[in-house]
């Protein structure tokens, strides 16, 4: 099964780029997609080809705790090779009402809340975090530079 | 206790965060000050949210502008919701 590494896009996401850029079907239209907090460990669990939220692999934090998946808000592709997108603003949860656990992947889906949102694609994350009652958990905008936001690209 | 009135919902209408306490969001689930940051970025009384869909657990998700001007959604408890949410 293919496992993810940092900012990948999944199966979902894949197959419309693709299909998009040979010509095969219209992208989608343009819309908001969304910034999910995943607990898959680090390795050897999250799966690239789970489709949507519900995904077994997907881990995603538990929605009763104040969590909700934030608008990636993402730029415009980079006019470079390899070509690079990524949020550009900060984002951040919260504050959560009860401890969600350690999140160590960014997963950006198609939809504000349901699990049956399709998977575009995911970011692992620098460092793992484990937000307390109250907090509140920031991800810095992107520059475009690896490391910084979540950057993505094909 | 006796159960809170369930509110009817419209996605886009505005509430006001209505604490009587007087306190955020996130310093009244841990019932106790937070820290200086903690406190920049919580949901703070008087805020403004627009009510956007409930999350598969029947939660509130709304949409807010935090103190550094970060658009933000968070999911808030019904029963909360309810007695600590005005129409604006």
């Amino acid at each position: 099964m293919p496992l993810l590494s940092a900012g990948q896009l999944m199966q979902y996401g894949e197959k419309q780029a693709l299909e998009a850029v040979f010509r095969k079907t219209q992208s989608p239209a343009a819309a908001a997609v969304y910034m999910a907090l995943s607990t898959a460990a680090t390795s050897g669990v999250l799966n690239s080809t789970d489709l949507t939220m519900a995904g077994s692999s997907i881990n995603e934090y538990a929605t009763a705790s104040g969590y909700a998946r934030q608008s990636y808000g993402p730029s415009l592709a980079t006019s470079a090779s390899p070509s690079v997108i990524y949020n550009s603003a900060q984002l951040t949860w919260g504050p959560f009402t009860s401890a969600p656990g350690t999140c160590n992947w960014g997963i950006v889906c198609d939809a504000a809340s349901g699990t049956s949102a399709n998977a575009i694609a995911a970011f692992l994350l620098a460092s793992s975090r484990t937000p307390a009652i109250g907090d509140s958990l920031q991800a810095a905008a992107g520059t475009g530079s690896a490391g910084i936001g979540f950057l993505c690209q094909v | 206790m006796p159960e809170e009135p369930q509110i009817e919902l419209t996605a886009g209408e505005e509430f006001i965060h209505d604490n009587p306490a007087g306190t955020g969001y996130g310093h009244s689930a841990r019932g106790e000050e937070l820290s200086a940051e903690m406190t920049m970025l919580d949901l703070k009384n008087g805020a403004v949210v627009q009510y956007m869909e409930d999350d598969d657990a029947g939660w509130h998700l709304v949409s807010w502008v935090d103190d550094l001007g970060i658009g933000r959604i968070t999911a808030i408890e019904p029963d909360y919701f309810a007695s600590n949410f005005t129409r604006v």
